[in-house]
């Protein structure tokens, strides 16, 4: 924001007389026709001058309390003596004496007081702003920033000079600054706020100060670049004098030293220009709160305006809340961020409209938005247009339900707009309008409310503030009446920094009510994460519901005034959406570490598979992959029963911490172009696709797409936008989101041409380049191949891997019977023929289930059944399928 | 040695701040301080004419109270007005003179208290 290069070191000083261009002042910024300069020298003399000062300031003050209390005592005695002496007090001859002198001297002190005290705040010199330029002024006016520093700034100068001294420096350095900053308490609440522990930072900085030393004699020391950037700030800012918080800001933004230690932290300048505003945001809504209330005193409470032109609304108050009553009770939150759309809302109404709608998804803000408006009529800081006037808000539920019989539901609404009318003073709210449309009481020939509406609104100078959703305006308003006389006004999901001010806003409560307190970086963490990671609600409110449970969480877990942390803001967002999000734990980073050998231990071979898999998980939870796309799209190439979908299935059990959490399509069952329509649903149904809704309810889950070249190509066609923007709209508008997806297809086409060249000894990758080139070719376009992260050939399995598995699945066995209590073992030479008998090129080893099945399983049962296995017995699998049972010992 | 003077230099440089001070006090009074004085007081008066909504008053003087448009109720709600109008108006007038005395007061009350001062110094060396 700021540098160097705008400050100018003046080096075309003469030897001798006044420079014409720095005017003496050597380093200085020009402000339109003024001249900027740092003229302050800090040494036991002028410290000492200063404090002597600010002494003899307060000692002068006291004297003269002192006089004038002296001289109302005279007074009073020189009335008291008229009073004994029975004299006329309001004979002025009476009026003279040496008490009356005294007490007459003493007024000019008094005078002489109240001048001193109100000089001093008001001709006290400001910070510079850009209407007070004057360009056709040649000559440059003088400004030194020293004197608009604050009362804080400046002792904190002094606290920074002692400091130096006390290290035995020559002058104020920019760290010394920065030491003596830590004391002030609001400083104290920033750091707070960024969650930096105070004591470890101070130490850092001493340590530095001492590695420093005294710096060379620069031709701008860092201290006056500083000082600089705070006069800066404040112009920018358009504060009138130079704060601690200006200070703090433009250490942060000029001294290397400073960002240096507060990265190191992990906290940029922004965040530290954030928290400021933060601090600043509660004083701001507290004197915000005081004037609307100072302000609303004025303003009726009942149906009558000022001009006494209203009548009483008695239909209309069965129906309605008075909003701007509601606002000047003080019941209505102050809004933050949406300041432009109330303007907005002005600007309409004030170009002769007669009202709007607010069009927004639930939980933008709507009602805030309304609130806003209420809290400023109340106050009357509104255009004319709508001073003076009430916001009344018009329940529909009520007006319907209370209107039971034929034809009385217009009736209703007729007589509470009649109400309205004749009582010139209302500004009709109607929430969610569209629910207008399509009322009408018994009977055929009624005509629908929102026609009704429409009517009355076009005639009379009504004015009404309706809300609603964009589909709902789509649906419902486009095309109606209503639309043509009330304009839309577009409510979009605030953006990161406004979403994060709203939350901020909203802390100060939540702190008060669970005596907690949230750390910067926890309000970025839940607009981050929310906005990732939630998609069926819209911000803010999705923020501020998580604000409110970490809130809870924090309170029950660590008690009273512990800081929320980003970490237990991770922690429930990831308990909401079942992923792992927060730092990395050491179990989880060896897991991670260990991945590939936590898969084998599912998983038999297919070495290259399992790695390939592993690296992609690694990347999505170190948060390095492209968040708009899919966590990672696999095709696993390959002959049946070779282990696909068991990787799938491994995937979703340590990634999602269930196999649950796996969607499974088995894509044979969309061979015509006709079954697009179950996946994404019908056209004009609510109910959504299977693939749609599965994953919108889910959607942190494992898609695995089975047997993906037995799909109609134009169903591939879809899966092209998934895998690419990781996005999908279904058949009723709504967009579902695949971002968080790990995408598994599957696929057997070309397994004899892949079986064939392993037989034949072919190299892996050589096989693969073929199978891109030539053999997939007819199934699948090169385009949707493209699509995915990695393709990955699953050999068949070769024997040795087929034993491995043969244990794998009798440990299945064994694990069934240990349920029962009986001990189950199989010898190698029993592994090894079961292995040979389960095994064929073809199917790979998907008929080793059956064979278990009907040697192993079968047999157990008939043992089971007839009562010669107990518990406590050991069962040993022999060669050929022989069952030896070892009877335990009786009790 | 060189300390006490520096010291003494600074407490002359204070010193003379001070006399600086006294001399600019009558200047500021009836400059800088006569025009603050003088915008508090019209403020406070303006403010005053807001809260009371005399400019509704005289904007809605002929316009019928409670939407009773017909010739009674216009006829009712004129005088209504007019009565309400007329007292609103005294007890800003009294509000305005209180504010239009307070800045009088500004402008003769160093005056004022000089010429006492002199009156009642003449009159205890008259009397000794």
């Amino acid at each position: 924001m700021l540098d160097k290069s705008i400050i100018t070191s003046c080096d075309k000083c003469p030897k001798n007389g006044k420079c014409p261009d720095c005017l003496g002042h050597k380093n200085y910024v020009t402000l339109g026709n003024y001249l900027i300069y740092w003229e302050r020298d800090y040494n036991e003399m002028s410290v000492f001058a200063d404090q002597s000062r600010k002494v003899i300031k307060v000692i002068i003050n006291l004297i003269l309390v002192i006089i004038s209390v002296l001289g109302l005592i005279a007074l009073f005695y020189h009335i008291y003596l008229l009073k004994t002496a029975n004299n006329d007090l309001l004979s002025i001859d009476n009026w003279q004496g040496i008490y009356l002198l005294v007490f007459l001297v003493s007024l000019i002190f008094d005078m002489f007081l109240f001048y001193r005290l109100k000089r001093n705040r008001f001709d006290i010199e400001k910070v510079v702003d850009s209407s007070s330029f004057d360009n056709t002024k040649e000559k440059l006016t003088e400004k030194n920033i020293y004197n608009v520093l604050s009362k804080d700034a400046k002792k904190l100068l002094i606290g920074a000079w002692f400091l130096s001294k006390k290290g035995k420096s020559k002058f104020i350095t920019s760290l010394h600054l920065f030491l003596a900053l830590l004391k002030y308490e609001s400083v104290k609440l920033v750091f707070g706020r960024l969650g930096i522990n105070q004591d470890s930072f101070k130490q850092k900085i001493e340590r530095l100060i001492e590695e420093r030393g005294d710096l060379k004699e620069k031709a701008i020391s860092d201290f006056e670049m500083t000082m600089f950037n705070a006069y800066l700030l404040a112009y920018k800012t358009m504060s009138s004098h130079i704060e601690i918080s200006h200070i703090l800001t433009a250490l942060g933004l000029s001294n290397e030293d400073v960002v240096e230690l507060f990265l190191d932290s992990g906290i940029g300048v922004d965040q530290i220009n954030n928290v400021i505003t933060w601090v600043k945001l509660r004083d701001d809504l507290r004197n915000r709160y005081k004037r609307y209330k100072a302000r609303s005193i004025f303003k009726p409470k009942g149906a009558m305006n000022r001009s006494m032109t209203a009548i009483a609304t008695p239909f209309l108050d069965r129906f309605s809340q008075d909003m701007t009553y509601l606002a000047k009770m003080g019941y209505l939150e102050l809004n933050v961020a949406r300041d432009n759309k109330i303007e907005e809302i002005y600007r309409i109404i004030e170009t002769g409209n007669n009202g709007v709608i607010l069009v927004g998804q639930p939980g933008v803000g709507k009602d805030s938005v309304i609130e806003g408006l209420a809290n400023r009529m109340a106050a009357e800081e509104v255009p004319k247009h709508l001073q003076d006037k009430r916001l009344i808000s018009l329940s529909l539920s009520s007006l319907v339900s209370k209107s039971s019989a034929e034809g009385q539901v217009e009736n209703n609404l007729l007589k509470v707009m009649n109400e309205v009318i004749r009582s010139g003073n209302i500004i009709l709210i109607i929430q969610d309008i569209h629910n207008i449309v399509g009322i009408t009481s018994a009977g055929t020939e009624n005509v629908d409310l929102s026609e009704v509406l429409a009517d009355v609104v076009a005639k009379y100078d009504v004015m009404i503030i309706g809300t609603t959703t964009p589909n709902d305006y789509t649906k419902y308003l486009e095309r109606n009446p209503l639309s043509s006389n009330l304009l839309k006004v577009d409510l979009p999901e605030p953006n990161f920094n406004e979403t994060v001010q709203i939350l901020e806003a909203k802390t100060f409560s939540i702190e008060g009510k669970y005596n907690i307190y949230f750390s910067y970086q926890s309000i970025e963490k839940i607009v981050k994460l929310t906005s990732n990671y939630i998609h069926d609600r819209f911000q803010p409110s999705k923020s501020i519901k998580i604000l409110e449970e970490v809130a809870v969480m924090v309170r029950k877990a660590k008690g009273k005034n512990h800081l929320v942390t980003a970490e237990d803001v991770s922690k429930i967002i990831s308990e909401k959406v079942n992923i792992p999000l927060g730092d990395i734990s050491a179990s989880e980073s060896d897991k991670l570490m260990n991945l590939e050998e936590l898969i084998h231990k599912r998983v038999i071979g297919q070495h290259e598979a399992v790695k390939m898999v592993s690296s992609a998980l690694r990347r999505a939870r170190a948060e390095l992959r492209d968040e708009s796309k899919p966590i990672t799209n696999l095709l696993f190439l390959g002959p049946t029963g070779v282990g696909k979908t068991e990787l799938a299935k491994t995937v979703s059990q340590i990634f999602f911490n269930s196999e649950e959490d796996m969607i499974r399509l088995d894509m044979s069952e969309y061979q015509e172009k006709t079954s697009l329509a179950r996946l994404i649903g019908m056209e004009g149904s609510e109910d959504g696709g299977v693939l749609t809704e599965a994953i919108r309810k889910n959607p942190f889950s494992l898609l695995l797409l089975d047997e993906i070249e037995k799909a109609h190509p134009d169903i591939l066609n879809i899966f092209l936008q998934v895998m690419d923007d990781g996005r999908l709209t279904d058949s009723s508008g709504r967009t579902v989101d695949f971002s968080n997806c790990i995408i598994i297809a599957t696929s057997n086409a070309a397994a004899f041409y892949i079986q064939d060249q392993v037989a034949l000894g072919t190299d892996l990758k050589k096989i693969k380049q073929d199978l891109l080139q030539n053999e997939l070719r007819s199934n699948f376009r090169p385009e949707f191949l493209n699509r995915f992260n990695g393709i990955v050939l699953f050999k068949p399995l070769e024997p040795k891997e087929v034993e491995q598995i043969t244990v794998l699945m009798l440990r299945k066995v064994a694990k069934r019977l240990d349920k029962k209590g009986i001990h189950f073992l199989a010898s190698d030479a029993a592994v090894k023929e079961l292995s040979e008998i389960g095994f064929s090129k073809e199917f790979g080893a998907r008929p080793l289930a059956r064979a278990i099945q009907q040697r192993v399983d079968d047999s157990l049962a008939n043992y089971l059944l007839t009562g010669k296995i107990g518990r406590r017995d050991k069962v040993v699998l022999e060669k050929g399928g022989e069952i030896r049972i070892e009877k335990a010992k009786k009790f | 040695m060189k300390i006490k003077q520096a010291a003494l230099n600074i407490l002359r440089l204070i010193f003379v701040d001070l006399v600086l001070e006294v001399i600019y006090f009558p200047l500021w009074w009836y400059s800088s301080g006569l025009y603050r004085t003088g915008s508090f007081c019209l403020k406070q008066i303006k403010n005053q004419w807001n809260n009371m909504g005399l400019s509704i008053h005289f904007k809605f003087l002929f316009k019928p109270m409670y939407a009773q448009r017909d010739f009674a109720g216009r006829a009712i709600s004129f005088f209504a007005r007019l009565v309400q109008l007329i007292f609103k108006l005294f007890a800003f007038l009294i509000f305005t003179l209180i504010f239009i005395l307070i800045f009088i007061l500004w402008i003769i009350l160093p005056l004022f208290v000089i010429w006492q001062i002199k009156l009642n110094f003449k009159f205890l060396t008259d009397v000794r």
